[in-house]
């Protein structure tokens, strides 16, 4: 059994597809006045729209950063990727305790200015810690994957 | 030079193949006009395509995690090109632009694609020029 958590809260993930219908309608809707009406000088206009509308959908597909928990092997994944680490994998054994910290609290541990506004912090022992950025997420997702960690040693999910 | 050119072998005939489609691309099109016969026309524009794929799936390679984000972003960057070279030709030809020019613009962008990986930093140039 495994409980993954993409990236993005709900209404980021709205205001993308409001973007993305934005340029559809848009590039469909010039393209269409264009060759109605033969108005060629506006091709460039649809161009541009279909150009932009890709762009969103490029970006749309390469959204992938998510965390994962396999309850079957185990493991608590994440694909977020913080300062130079683009992911990594520990065991639930590993996992001491979890928090949700801010960012003052991160500063304890990290130096530097591009900190997250709050992050989902892993204990592995009182010094080390695997920390997921949680500003890409909303905070009741954040909570639900502690809640997660919290009832790993359980069966059910 | 030689060690080089042995290890890097299958780049540059990629690369080299790339160059010569580009080069009889333009003189089919241009000085022989082979390209009025459709059976022609349909090899050269298919051949384009595929290395116009090839060349983008070069690009998205290095950051593309899964196989089918690969495949997605592929088709959707070869997209991205079509439509962005021709809004700059679009721009270029400003008021003046037909159907006709239009084709000819797409054209040109189909026929520079299978060196779409040795231009893509004039390209940006150009698109950093443009941009002002």
């Amino acid at each position: 059994m495994q409980a993954k958590f993409e990236c993005y809260g709900r209404k980021k993930i709205a205001l993308v597809y409001v973007l993305l219908a934005i340029f559809f309608v848009f590039s469909v809707g010039v393209t269409f006045y264009t060759v109605l009406s033969q108005r060629w000088d506006l091709l460039a206009l649809c161009c541009g729209g279909i150009s932009l509308l890709l762009m969103v959908l490029l970006w749309l597909v390469n959204l992938s950063a998510d965390v994962t928990l396999d309850f079957e092997k185990r493991i608590f994944a994440s694909k977020v990727p913080f300062r130079k680490e683009e992911g990594w994998e520990i065991g639930f054994e590993e996992i001491q305790r979890a928090a949700i910290l801010s960012k003052e609290e991160l500063e304890v541990y990290y130096k530097g200015k591009f900190l997250p506004k709050r992050a989902l912090c892993i204990y592995l022992d009182e010094h080390q810690l695997k920390v997921v950025p949680g500003t890409r997420f909303s905070m009741l997702q954040l909570q639900q994957v502690l809640q997660k960690i919290e009832r790993r040693g359980e069966d059910t999910v | 030079m030689k060690d080089f050119m042995k290890k890097n072998l299958g780049s540059l005939s990629f690369f080299v193949l790339g160059i010569l489609c580009t080069v009889f691309s333009f003189l089919l099109c241009f000085y022989w006009s082979a390209l009025q016969k459709p059976f022609v026309a349909v090899a050269v524009y298919a051949i384009d395509g595929c290395f116009l794929f090839a060349n983008v799936f070069c690009v998205v390679d290095g950051f593309s995690k899964t196989r089918g984000r690969r495949i997605l972003n592929t088709l959707l960057g070869g997209a991205l090109y079509l439509s962005l070279f021709s809004t700059f030709g679009c721009y270029f030809f400003g008021d003046r632009i037909t159907p006709e020019l239009f084709g000819g613009v797409l054209q040109v962008a189909v026929f520079l694609a299978p060196v779409l990986v040795i231009l893509l930093p004039v390209y940006f140039f150009i698109a950093y020029i443009f941009g002002g």
